[in-house]
C-alpha cells in the first residue's frame, strides 16, 4: 500500500471507490451518478484537493456510495460520506467486485470493465495495509510523540516511519522529506500550508507502477450456460483480450502464435473453465482453432449467457432499467472529461509524462469510465439487436487416437478453473522465451517484416521455447489463389482522378461542397451577370482613355528643325486647328534662322 | 493596348461560348469499364428497393464530362487574361455544382450513401446496395443549335449487385443572345428535378 496512503488527488477517490460503486451494479450509480440531478456537476471529475491518509484512505470527495448493490430502476442513494479505513476500503473493493462479478459478468462487455478495474486495484492496493511499518508523530526535531492514529499532538510536524524519521531527521523541512519518502499521513491535517500544498502536488497519484506484493485478485464468477465457474482474474484478462480483438482466423503465423500463446495461458489459468467453454462450443481449441476461436470470442462478447433468445436477457434487463441508462449516460459524459483533462495536464516534473502523476489519474479515470461506456453500448446493441442465430461449430477433426474434448463438467464453485495445484512446466514459458515470443508476436502484428524475421530467428536460436515447433512450418511455395475469384460482372476499374478529385472530395465534405454550390450559384447571379458587364464596360472606358491620352501621350513633344509641327508619321493636327505661328522666334524655337517662308505662289503674292 | 483590343474580342468570343476543344463523346454504355453488361438492358423507370448502406459509382462518361470541362477552361484560361475571365461563365460550369447537387440529392434520399470507385469496392466495403450515375451533356452552340442538355441516368444495383433500375432526368436551356452564361446549372437542375421526382416515387 506504498502508494494507497499517496493516493491524494482526485483520481484516486473518485476513480476507483467512486467507479468501484459504480461497478457493482449500474444501479449503484450514485458513484457516478449523485442522487439528486443538481449534484452531477459536484461528481464530475476534478482535480480537487486531496486529504490522503497515511492507514486510512479517505474517499470523501466525491461521496461514495456504498448502498447495497441492486438492479432496481430507483435512483441510487449515498449512504455513506467521508474518511473510512484504509483497509477496509481495500477489502471492501474486493467484496464488490466479487459481487459485482456475480451480478454483471452477464454483461456484454463486462470483462474488459472487470480487468481495467482488476488492474486499478492491483496498482492501489498492492499490499495489504497490516504489513505497513508503524508510523508515529514527529516533531521538527525530530522527537517522536506518539501514534499517528492518535491524532496530531502538539508540535507534531510531520509523520513517518521510524527509519523515514531517522533519514529525514537532518533535513530542513523534515515533513516534506518524510513525504517525499510517501509518509503522508499529515495530509488530512496538515502542519503548515506548505505540507499542504506539497499532498496535493507530491502524493497526489502513483507515480509508478508496482505490481509486486498484490494481493490475488479475486476470482471472477462467469456464468456459463447458467452454471458458476469461477475464473482467474489472469484467464479473465485473456478472454476480454480476445474479445476486444480481431478475430483470430486462418493460419498465418501470427494468428497461430495468438492462438497458442492465448491458449497457453488459459489452459493454465482455468483449465476446466477451458474445458467447459470446449464443451459449449463443440469445438477443440487445439484441433479445431478455426471453429473454436471465433466461437468463443461470440461467447466472450455476449457475456456467455446461455444460447438462443435467453442470451439476450440479461443486458435487456439492463437496458430497460432507468438506472442504468442513467449511469452509462454518466460514465460516456466522466469518460469525455476525463480524457479532456488528461490531455491538458502538461507534464508535471520527470515522473509525468501524461500518464502518471495526476494525469495518469485522469488517464486511469478515461480508461475506467470508458470500459463501462463499452459496456453499456454492447448491452444496449445487445438488448436490441435480435440475436445472432447461433452457428453450430464444424465438429472437431478429431485425429486418430486422440480423445475427443471432454465434456462440460459440473461446476464447483470453489474450485472450479484455478489453476491446477502442480501446473506442467511445459505450458509456462521463461521470462526470456516470453520476451522473445512477445517481440515477435508484436512485430507481426506491426507487419514489421525485417523486424518479424529477427524475431523468428531469435525464438528458434533459443530452441523455439516450446511454442514455435508447434506453429512453424515452411512457408509456402507460392501464394494460394482466393477461394473464389472475383465476381466476373465487375469490371477492372482504371484511376479516375477528375472524379476522386470532385466527387469524393465532395463526399467527403459535404458542408464545404454545399458552400461552393453556393459560391457558384451566386457566380451565375444577375449580380454577378451585372459585374461582369460592368468590368467589360470599365475595361472598354479605360481602353478608350487610354487611346486617347496613349495618342497625346505618345506624339513627340517636338523635333529639332520644326516647330510645333510633327516629325515622322502620326497626323498632322495642326491642320484642323488655328494656323501656327510662323517666322517668329517665340519660345522654345530652333536657334538657327527661321525656315523659309513656304508661302504658295500661286496667288503670286511671294516676294 | 493590341493586347487589350485582343482580350475584349476574346471576352466577346467567350460570352458566346465559341468554340474551344471539340465535344467530347460519350460512351453509349453507362456500365462501360465498371459492369460487365451494357446498360441498354436495364430497364427504365422499374421499381426498386435500396438497402443501407448504398454506394455511389460514377460512370466513366462523368469522368469523360469532367475532363471535358477541365479542357475547355484551361485553354479559354490560356486565351482570356485573368481580368477579362467570364467568371459568369466558369461558375456556371464548375463540376462542382453537379457533383453537391448530384450528391445532395442522392444523400436526402440514402443517407448512408458514399462514393466509391468501383462494384470491387462495394462489396468488398459491405454495401448493400450501389446506384451508378451517369452523365451526358451536350453544350450550346454559339453559332448552331444555342441549346445546353443534360441527361442523368441513375442506376440502382440490388444487393446482389444486378441493375434492376434505370431512371433518367433531362434538363436544357436554351441560351439567348449576349448571355453571360450557358445554361448548365438551370440544366443540370432541372435533370435532377425530374430524376429525384422519379425516386421519390419508384426506389424504395
Amino acid at each position: 500500500m506504498r502508494s494507497f496512503a499517496r493516493l491524494g488527488g482526485w483520481g484516486m477517490r473518485s476513480l476507483s471507490w467512486g467507479t468501484f460503486a459504480l461497478a457493482v451494479s449500474w444501479g449503484v450509480a450514485g458513484l457516478i451518478l449523485p442522487a439528486s440531478g443538481s449534484a452531477q456537476s459536484a461528481n464530475a471529475p476534478t482535480a480537487n484537493a486531496p486529504t490522503p491518509t497515511v492507514n486510512t484512505p479517505t474517499i470523501n470527495t466525491p461521496s461514495p456510495t456504498v448502498n447495497t448493490p441492486t438492479l432496481s430502476a430507483s435512483p441510487p442513494t449515498q449512504s455513506v460520506a467521508g474518511p473510512a479505513d484504509g483497509g477496509s476500503n481495500c477489502a471492501k473493493l474486493r467484496a464488490d467486485i466479487i459481487d459485482l462479478d456475480a451480478r454483471s459478468s452477464t454483461l456484454p462487455g463486462y470483462l474488459d470493465l472487470r480487468a481495467t478495474l482488476g488492474g486499478l486495484y492491483v496498482r492501489l492496493c498492492d499490499r495489504p495495509t497490516a504489513e505497513r511499518a508503524a508510523e508515529f508523530w514527529y516533531d521538527l526535531d525530530g522527537h517522536k510523540l506518539g501514534s499517528a492514529g492518535t491524532g496530531r499532538p502538539p508540535g507534531g510536524a510531520f509523520i513517518a516511519t521510524e527509519a523515514v524519521a531517522r533519514a529525514c531527521a537532518t533535513a530542513g523541512n523534515p515533513s516534506m522529506c518524510a513525504m517525499l519518502r510517501g509518509s503522508t499521513g499529515m495530509c488530512p491535517d496538515a502542519p503548515d500550508p506548505e505540507t499542504r500544498k506539497a499532498c496535493v502536488a507530491l502524493s497526489a497519484y502513483p507515480t509508478s507502477i508496482e505490481e509486486e506484493g498484490a494481493p490475488p485478485l479475486p476470482p471472477i464468477t462467469v456464468l456459463l450456460a447458467g452454471k458458476p465457474y469461477q475464473v482467474a482474474a489472469e484467464c479473465a484478462d485473456t478472454l476480454a483480450n480476445l474479445a476486444t480483438s480481431p478475430d483470430i482466423r486462418g493460419d498465418s503465423l501470427r494468428a497461430r502464435l495468438r492462438r497458442e500463446l492465448m491458449l497457453d495461458q488459459i489452459r493454465t489459468s482455468c483449465p476446466q473453465f477451458l474445458a467447459a467453454l470446449e464443451g459449449r462450443l463443440g469445438a477443440n481449441a487445439e484441433s479445431n482453432p478455426d471453429a473454436f476461436w471465433p466461437a468463443l470470442k461470440r461467447l466472450a462478447e455476449a457475456g456467455f449467457g446461455p444460447p438462443g433468445a435467453a442470451s439476450a436477457a440479461p443486458a435487456q434487463t439492463a437496458y430497460r432499467d432507468p438506472g442504468f441508462q442513467k449511469m452509462c449516460t454518466q460514465a460516456k459524459a466522466n469518460r469525455d472529461i476525463c480524457e479532456q483533462r488528461q490531455r491538458n495536464m502538461g507534464p508535471v516534473g520527470a515522473n509525468t509524462h501524461g500518464r502518471s502523476g495526476q494525469a495518469g489519474a485522469f488517464g486511469d479515470c478515461a480508461a475506467l469510465y470508458g470500459a463501462v461506456a463499452n459496456m453499456c453500448t454492447q448491452s444496449e446493441a445487445r438488448a436490441v439487436a435480435p440475436p445472432p442465430a447461433r452457428q453450430p461449430a464444424p465438429p472437431p477433426a478429431v485425429q486418430k487416437g486422440q480423445p475427443p474434448a471432454p465434456p462440460a463438467k459440473p461446476a464447483d464453485t470453489t474450485t472450479a478453473s484455478r489453476p491446477p495445484p502442480a501446473p506442467n512446466p511445459g505450458s509456462t514459458l521463461s521470462p526470456q522465451c516470453q520476451q522473445l515470443v512477445s517481440n515477435y508476436v508484436a512485430a507481426a502484428q506491426a507487419n514489421d517484416g525485417p523486424t518479424a524475421l529477427a524475431g523468428y530467428n531469435a525464438l528458434k536460436q533459443a530452441g523455439g521455447c516450446g511454442v514455435l515447433a508447434k506453429v512453424d512450418r515452411a512457408p509456402p511455395a507460392q501464394p494460394q489463389p482466393p477461394p473464389t475469384g472475383p465476381d466476373p460482372r465487375f469490371a477492372t476499374r482504371g484511376a479516375t482522378p477528375l472524379s476522386d478529385a470532385t466527387m469524393k472530395s465532395c463526399d467527403d465534405s459535404p458542408e464545404a461542397c454545399a458552400a461552393r454550390v453556393r459560391q457558384l450559384k451566386a457566380g451565375t447571379s444577375p449580380e454577378a451577370v451585372a459585374a461582369l458587364w460592368a468590368n467589360a464596360i470599365g475595361i472598354g472606358l479605360d481602353l478608350g482613355a487610354a487611346m486617347a491620352g496613349g495618342l497625346a501621350a505618345g506624339m513627340p513633344a517636338g523635333t529639332p528643325g520644326y516647330a510645333g509641327g510633327v516629325s515622322g508619321g502620326g497626323s498632322n493636327m495642326n491642320s484642323i486647328g488655328n494656323k501656327p505661328v510662323r517666322s517668329t522666334y517665340g519660345q522654345g524655337a530652333p536657334t538657327r534662322p527661321p525656315p523659309p517662308q513656304p508661302q504658295s505662289d500661286i496667288t503670286g503674292t511671294t516676294r | 493596348m493590341i493586347r487589350k483590343l485582343m482580350a475584349l474580342a476574346g471576352l466577346a468570343v467567350a460570352l458566346e461560348a465559341c468554340t474551344g476543344p471539340p465535344p467530347p463523346t460519350y460512351s453509349a454504355d453507362a456500365f462501360k469499364g465498371i459492369f460487365n453488361q451494357n446498360s441498354a438492358s436495364v430497364p427504365a423507370n422499374a421499381p426498386a428497393a435500396m438497402t443501407p448502406p448504398v454506394g455511389i459509382i460514377f460512370s466513366e462518361n462523368v469522368e469523360t464530362y469532367l475532363g471535358f470541362i477541365k479542357t475547355t477552361g484551361d485553354y479559354w484560361s490560356s486565351v482570356v487574361p485573368e481580368s477579362l475571365k467570364n467568371h459568369v461563365v466558369y461558375a456556371d460550369a464548375d463540376p462542382t455544382y453537379f457533383a453537391g447537387q448530384v450528391l445532395a440529392m442522392l444523400k436526402a434520399r440514402f443517407p448512408s450513401a458514399t462514393v466509391i470507385h468501383d462494384f470491387n469496392e462495394a462489396v468488398s466495403t459491405g454495401k448493400k446496395s450501389v446506384v451508378l450515375v451517369d452523365i451526358r451533356a451536350k453544350a450550346m452552340e454559339p453559332y448552331g443549335d444555342r441549346t445546353t442538355k443534360i441527361d442523368i441516368d441513375a442506376y440502382f444495383f440490388n444487393a446482389r449487385m444486378d441493375p434492376v433500375s434505370r431512371l433518367s432526368g433531362h434538363g436544357e436551356y436554351k441560351v439567348p443572345y449576349a448571355s453571360a452564361d450557358a445554361g448548365v446549372q438551370k440544366s443540370i437542375d432541372a435533370a435532377l428535378r425530374e430524376l429525384d421526382g422519379k425516386i421519390g416515387a419508384l426506389v424504395h
